[in-house]
C-alpha cells in the first residue's frame, strides 16, 4: 500500500514534468520587456507575441495599471489597443472585462527582472493550463476513473485540442476553465460549507474574467445553491433540511463583485455600467482623436467605431444557433472535427458515466451544453481571427474526462485503443502546429476578402499554420531565444509532437499492461 | 451545530400523493385555462402592434370568407379554388362583422383555438406514451414557447389550423394502433378529414396513414381486414377530398381546376420557374437543405436537435408497443410533404442567404412544432437525471429568442415577399371612394389585400368572382367602374388583360395614381352620368 502511494506520487510528478515541459518549449514570445514606451514597435505586434487584439487589448490595460496606476489608456497604449479599443466619457479604456489583466500583473513584474516581462506574463496562462489540466485529471479520478486513462485524457485536453494554442498566448479562457474546473473539482467532493464559499468565490470571478463566464458557470451556481436543500426520504415522510450554512456560503461572490463594481466605476463611470454600453474604436486620427464616420463610409461598411450602449442580449441571437454550432463542430476554420476529432471519443465516456448512474454527469452535461449553446448564438462563434474553436475550451475540458472514463471502461478493447491512439496522434500534431506558431487563421467567411488584398490563396485551417511552420515563422519563445541556432522550425516542431507522442505511448502502454483494475469504471 | 444552522420541516407522504393527485387530476384544465389567456394575450399584443395582418395572405383569408356573406354576389361559390375551404367556412359564422372583419379575429380565431387544441393534444398524446406530468407539460411548454407558433395563432392564417387537425388525426391514429378501437379509427379518419380541407400536408397525411394502417393490419390480421380497414378509414378520411373534386367540378367545370388552373399554386410556381425562381425543383439537396433551414428557423435549432433525439428514444424504447412506436412516425409527414413538394417544384419557399435574397412562405417550417414538442416531451420523461439539464438550456436558448424578438414568420411577413404594402394604394380608395358612389374593378386574385386594407364594404368591388357585374365591367368599364385599380401593362393582372383591350378605356380614364404594387385608374366626370352605382344585376347569373 504504501509503495502504490509512492508509485502514485511519483506518477504526478512526473506527470507534472511533462506537462511543465511542453509548455515551457511551447510558450509564445521573445526576449525583453515591453513597456508602453516600446510596445508599439514591430517586433511585439503582429509578427510577435502580440499578434491580435484580444492580446493587446488585455495587455495594454496591465501596462497601464502597471505604469501609471490608471484604468485609462494614454496615446502610446491607445494605439497598441486598436482595433479593440473602448470608449467611454472621453476616456479610452479596455474593451476586455479586466481580470485577467490584473492576474498577469505578477508574472509581468517577475519576469521584468529577468528582462523577461512579456514572457512571464504569458507563463501565467500556462500556469492555469497546468492547473486545469491536474483538475480534470483528478476530477476524472474523483468519477471513478483509472488514474492513467484520467491522465491521457488530461493530457490529451491540453495537448489534443485548441487549448494548447491558448495556453501559450494570452486569452483569458484557461483562467476562465480554471473557474468552472475548480468548482467542479469542490462539487464533486463532500459538498461543506467552506467548499461552496469557494466554489461562490469562482463564480464571482468569472464574470469580471469574462462575462459569459456569467452563464457557463450558472450550472455550477444552480448546484451549490442547491445545496441549501436536502431532501431525505423516509418510508412516511419526507424531510427538507434547509443548510443555512450552505446559504451563507453565497457571500463567496461579494468581493470579485465589489472589484468588478470598483472597476467598472473607475473606467466607464458608473459600477453598473457593462462593456456592451462602450463605443469600439478600430481606428484613431494619427493624434490620437476619434475619427468621425462620414454616413458614406458607413454605408460602404468602412467603419472606425461602432455604436454606444448596445444591449448585453442582442450578442446572443438565436437565429445564430445553426450557424454558429456548424463553425463550431464541423467547420474546417474551427470546427472540432476538424482540430479535436479525438475528443468525440468523449462521447462514450458520457454514455458510460450515464448508464452507470453517475451523480456526476447532468453537471458536467449542462456545464458542456450552456458552453455549446451560447457561442452556438454568438454573433462570432469563430472567434475573429484565431487557431480552431476556441471558445469550446470548456467542452473539450468535459469531453476530456470522459474520454478517461471511456479509456478506463475499454482499456482492453485494442482496435478501440488503436483507433484512439491515431486519432489522438493527429489531433496533437495539428494543435502542436497551432501553439508553436499562431493563432493568426481567418474565418473563412473572410477568405474571398483576404485573398483580394493579398492577390494570393489563403489557407484558413491548421494547414495555414503547417504553412507558417514551413516558413520558420514560429513564435515559442524557447525556439526564438535560443532553438533557432540548433534546429530547423520544422524539426522543433516534430520533436514537440513527437515528444507528447511518445510519452503518451507510455501512458497507454502501461494502461494496457498494468491498469489499475480497481476502479469504478 | 447542525441544529442552528440546519432548519428542518417534514411533509407526510401521504400529503404529498395527494397533492400530486391533484395536478394530475388538474393539469389539463389549468392547462387550458393557461392557453387561453396566453393565447388572447398574444392576440391582443399582435392586434395593438399591427402585425396581426402583415401577412398578405391573411387579408385574403378573411376577404374569402367575407365574400361568402356579403358582396355583389355572396354565396359559397366564393370560397374559390385558390386556397382549400375548410378555415373560410368556419370563418362564416362571425366575419359579417366588420370588426371580425378587419380587425382579422375572424381568422385568428380559427388559429387561436388550433392553438389551444393543439397544446392540449401534445399533452394527452404524451400522456397517452405514458409520460408523466413534468414531461407532458413540458411538451406543451415547447410548444407554445415559440414566437412563430404565437405569431401564427394570432393571425388569419391556416397553419395552426392544420397543425391542430393533424395533431388531432396523428393522436388519434396512435390511439388506434395501441387500443384497436374503432372508434378512435373513425375519429382519425375524421380529423385527417380536416386536414385535408386546410392545406395540402393534410393529403399526404391521409396517404401516410392508409399505409400505417394497412401494414398494422396485414401484419396483425392478414390481408382481407386489412383491405376492409382501410376502406373504412379511406371512406372518411377521403371524403373531403372527394367534396373539393366535386365542388371543383361542379363550379368551375374541371374537377382538377385547383391545381391546374390559372390561380393554382402550380400556374404560380410555373411563373416563378420561367423567372428562374424555382430552384428547388429537381434538386433534392438543396430541397432538403432548404426546408431544414426552415424548420430550424421557426423551431430553434435546439428544439430541433432536442427533437431528434427524443424521436430516436421513442422508436427504441422497447416498453413502446411497435405498432405505437411505427405510428409516431406520421408525425415526420409535413416533413417529408414540405421536402417533397419542393424537389417536385409544387411548393416554393425563399430562405434569405440561402436560396435567395429575401423571405418567402418560410412559415413552412412551423409544421414540425407539435411533433417537435412531443418528442422533446418524451425525451426529458426518459432523460431520468438529464432531465433538468434539457430543461434549463432549452430555457436559456428561449430567453434568448424572447429577448431578440427571434420570429423568422414575422420577418417572413414584414420583410419577405410575402408582404405587401399595399397601404398607399388602399388609402388612396379610402380617401376617394368613401361617401361616394360607383364601383372598383379590380382583380382579387392579385389585389385582395387592397380591398382589405381599404376598409370599403365588400359589395363596393367588381372583381372576377361577381359574374355578370365582372364580365360587364370588363367589357364595358365606363358603365360599371369608377375606379379602376391594376398593374399597368401586367398581363397577369386581370383587370389590365381585360380593360386594356377595350377601344375606349384610355380615352375616358385617367390614371390618377401611381403605386409601387397598382395604380388607380379614375373615370372622367363627363361619363359619371352614364355610370351604374347600383348593384341592378342581382338577379343575373
Amino acid at each position: 500500500m504504501k509503495n502504490y502511494k509512492l508509485f502514485s506520487r511519483l506518477g504526478i510528478a512526473l506527470f507534472i514534468v511533462f506537462i511543465v515541459s511542453v509548455l515551457t518549449v511551447s510558450i509564445r514570445g521573445i526576449p525583453g520587456t515591453p513597456t508602453s514606451e516600446t510596445v508599439n514597435e514591430s517586433q511585439w505586434g503582429d509578427e510577435g507575441p502580440f499578434e491580435l487584439s484580444p492580446e493587446r487589448g488585455r495587455f495594454a490595460l496591465t501596462l497601464s495599471l502597471i505604469e501609471n496606476q490608471s484604468v485609462e489608456f494614454t496615446h502610446s497604449i491607445v494605439q497598441f489597443s486598436t482595433p479593440d479599443l473602448g470608449y467611454k466619457n472621453g476616456k479610452f479604456v479596455s474593451l476586455f472585462a479586466p481580470l485577467l489583466s490584473f492576474l498577469i500583473v505578477p508574472g509581468y513584474l517577475l519576469g521584468r527582472l529577468f528582462g523577461y516581462g512579456q514572457v512571464g506574463a504569458y507563463a501565467i496562462i500556462a500556469l492555469f493550463a497546468l492547473f486545469n489540466t491536474l483538475l480534470i485529471r483528478s476530477i476524472t479520478i474523483r468519477m471513478g476513473a483509472n488514474p492513467v486513462a484520467a491522465s491521457i485524457g488530461a493530457a490529451l485536453f491540453l495537448f489534443g485540442t485548441p487549448a494548447f494554442a491558448y495556453a501559450s498566448s494570452l486569452y483569458q479562457h484557461h483562467v476562465s476553465l480554471f473557474l468552472i474546473l475548480v468548482s467542479l473539482w469542490l462539487l464533486v467532493g463532500n459538498r461543506s460549507w467552506l467548499r461552496l464559499f469557494f466554489v461562490w468565490l469562482a463564480i464571482g470571478l468569472g464574470l469580471p474574467l469574462d462575462y459569459p463566464n456569467i452563464i457557463m458557470m450558472m450550472p455550477l451556481a444552480i448546484v451549490a445553491a442547491l445545496e441549501t436543500i436536502k431532501i431525505v426520504t423516509s418510508n412516511d415522510k419526507i424531510v427538507v433540511q434547509i443548510r443555512l450554512l450552505a446559504g451563507l456560503a453565497v457571500v463567496g461572490v461579494v468581493a470579485p463583485l465589489v472589484f468588478f463594481f470598483w472597476y467598472n466605476n473607475a473606467a466607464y463611470g458608473s459600477p453598473l455600467t457593462l462593456l456592451s454600453s462602450l463605443k469600439q474604436v478600430k481606428a484613431l486620427n494619427p493624434d490620437g482623436t476619434l475619427i468621425e464616420d462620414a454616413q458614406s463610409d458607413r454605408a460602404a461598411g468602412i467603419v472606425t467605431s461602432t455604436a454606444e450602449n448596445r444591449v448585453a442580449t442582442a450578442f446572443f441571437q438565436s437565429r445564430n444557433f445553426l450557424r454558429g454550432f456548424s463553425i463550431l463542430t464541423v467547420s474546417r476554420d474551427r470546427g472540432l472535427l476538424y482540430f479535436a476529432p479525438v475528443m468525440l471519443f468523449g462521447i462514450v465516456g458520457v454514455i458510460i458515466l450515464y448508464k452507470q448512474k453517475n451523480p456526476h454527469v447532468p453537471l458536467m452535461v449542462a456545464i458542456l451544453g450552456a458552453n455549446m449553446v451560447l457561442y452556438s448564438m454568438w454573433g462570432d462563434p469563430a472567434g475573429g481571427w484565431a487557431f480552431g474553436g476556441r471558445y469550446l475550451i470548456p467542452t473539450f475540458a468535459m469531453l476530456s474526462i470522459w474520454i478517461g472514463a471511456a479509456l478506463s471502461y475499454l482499456r482492453r478493447n485494442i482496435p478501440f485503443l488503436i483507433v484512439f491512439l491515431f486519432v489522438s496522434f493527429y489531433s496533437i500534431a495539428v494543435n502542436t502546429l497551432g501553439a508553436i506558431s499562431s493563432n493568426r487563421n481567418p474565418p473563412q467567411s473572410e477568405i474571398l476578402a483576404l485573398e483580394q488584398a493579398s492577390g494570393k490563396p489563403e489557407l484558413y485551417s491548421w494547414d495555414r499554420n503547417a504553412q507558417f511552420v514551413n516558413a520558420g515563422k514560429l513564435k515559442a519563445f524557447v525556439y526564438n531565444d535560443i532553438g533557432y541556432k540548433y534546429m530547423s522550425s520544422w524539426d522543433y516542431y516534430q520533436y514537440v509532437t513527437i515528444f507528447i507522442a511518445v510519452i503518451l505511448c507510455f501512458h497507454f502502454a502501461f494502461l494496457y499492461t498494468r491498469g489499475n483494475k480497481k476502479t469504478h469504471l | 451545530m447542525k441544529n442552528i444552522f440546519t432548519l428542518e420541516f417534514s411533509i407526510d407522504n401521504r400529503r404529498l400523493q395527494s397533492m400530486h393527485g391533484y395536478i394530475e387530476r388538474f393539469a389539463l384544465p389549468l392547462l387550458l385555462g393557461l392557453l387561453v389567456a396566453i393565447s388572447v394575450l398574444t392576440f391582443v399584443q399582435h392586434l395593438n402592434n399591427g402585425l396581426g395582418l402583415a401577412y398578405n395572405d391573411a387579408r385574403s383569408h378573411l376577404d374569402i370568407g367575407r365574400r361568402v356573406v356579403e358582396g355583389l354576389k355572396p354565396g359559397l361559390a366564393q370560397l374559390g379554388s385558390v386556397w382549400l375551404p375548410l378555415p373560410h367556412l368556419l370563418m362564416v359564422p362571425t366575419i359579417w362583422n366588420d370588426f371580425m372583419w378587419h380587425s382579422g379575429l375572424a381568422g385568428a380565431l380559427l388559429s387561436m383555438v388550433s392553438f389551444v387544441a393543439t397544446g392540449i393534444v401534445i399533452y394527452l398524446f404524451l400522456k397517452r406514451l405514458g409520460v408523466g406530468v413534468l414531461g407532458s407539460v413540458f411538451g406543451v411548454v415547447v410548444f407554445v414557447a415559440n414566437i412563430n407558433v404565437l405569431y401564427l395563432q394570432s393571425t388569419a392564417m391556416t397553419e395552426l389550423l392544420l397543425l391542430a387537425t393533424m395533431t388531432v388525426g396523428i393522436y388519434k391514429l396512435v390511439s388506434w394502433h395501441r387500443d384497436n378501437s374503432i372508434i378512435s379509427l373513425v375519429h382519425a379518419a375524421f380529423f385527417i378529414m380536416l386536414s385535408t380541407l386546410v392545406r395540402y400536408e393534410g393529403w399526404f397525411l391521409l396517404f401516410v396513414a392508409s399505409g400505417l394502417i394497412l401494414f398494422r393490419t396485414i401484419r396483425t390480421r392478414g390481408y382481407k381486414t386489412a383491405e376492409g380497414t382501410v376502406i373504412l378509414f379511406g371512406t372518411l378520411a377521403a371524403f373531403g377530398i372527394a367534396l373539393w373534386l366535386l365542388w371543383n367540378l361542379l363550379i368551375f367545370k374541371d374537377p382538377l381546376y385547383f391545381a391546374l388552373g390559372p390561380f393554382s399554386a402550380r400556374a404560380q410556381q410555373a411563373q416563378l420557374e420561367q423567372a428562374g425562381n424555382l430552384i428547388t425543383k429537381g434538386n433534392f439537396w438543396l430541397s432538403f437543405q432548404t426546408y431544414m433551414y426552415a424548420l430550424i428557423f421557426n423551431s430553434y435549432m435546439y428544439q430541433v436537435i432536442m427533437g431528434a433525439i427524443g424521436a430516436v428514444v421513442l422508436w427504441s424504447d422497447k416498453k413502446i408497443p411497435a405498432g405505437v412506436r411505427i405510428a409516431s412516425t406520421a408525425l415526420f409527414a409535413p416533413f417529408f410533404f414540405n421536402i417533397l413538394a419542393l424537389y417536385l417544384g409544387h411548393s416554393v419557399l425563399f430562405i434569405q442567404g440561402i436560396n435567395g435574397d429575401t423571405w418567402f412562405n418560410a412559415r413552412y417550417g412551423v409544421m414540425m412544432m407539435p411533433s417537435i414538442a412531443i418528442f422533446i416531451g418524451y425525451l426529458v420523461h426518459r432523460a431520468a437525471t438529464l432531465r433538468w439539464v434539457i430543461i434549463g438550456l432549452l430555457t436559456f436558448v428561449l430567453f434568448f429568442a424572447f429577448a431578440n424578438g427571434d420570429a423568422v414568420t414575422i420577418d417572413d411577413a414584414r420583410v419577405g415577399s410575402s408582404q405587401k404594402n399595399v397601404s398607399e394604394v388602399s388609402g388612396y380608395l379610402k380617401e376617394h371612394a368613401t361617401g361616394e358612389k360607383g364601383f372598383i374593378l379590380i382583380s382579387a386574385a392579385s389585389h385582395d389585400a387592397i380591398i382589405f386594407s381599404s376598409g370599403l364594404p365588400m359589395k363596393r368591388f367588381i372583381h372576377e368572382g361577381t359574374g355578370a357585374y365582372w364580365e360587364s365591367a370588363t367589357t364595358s368599364p365606363d358603365r360599371w367602374a369608377r375606379w379602376i385599380v391594376m398593374r399597368t401593362n401586367d398581363v397577369n393582372d386581370l383587370t389590365w388583360k381585360a380593360v386594356s383591350v377595350v377601344p375606349t378605356f384610355l380615352e375616358r380614364y385617367t390614371r390618377v395614381a401611381e403605386y409601387p404594387f397598382a395604380d388607380v385608374y379614375e373615370l372622367h366626370p363627363e361619363w359619371l352620368p352614364a355610370l351604374q352605382t347600383e348593384p341592378v344585376l342581382k338577379q343575373h347569373k
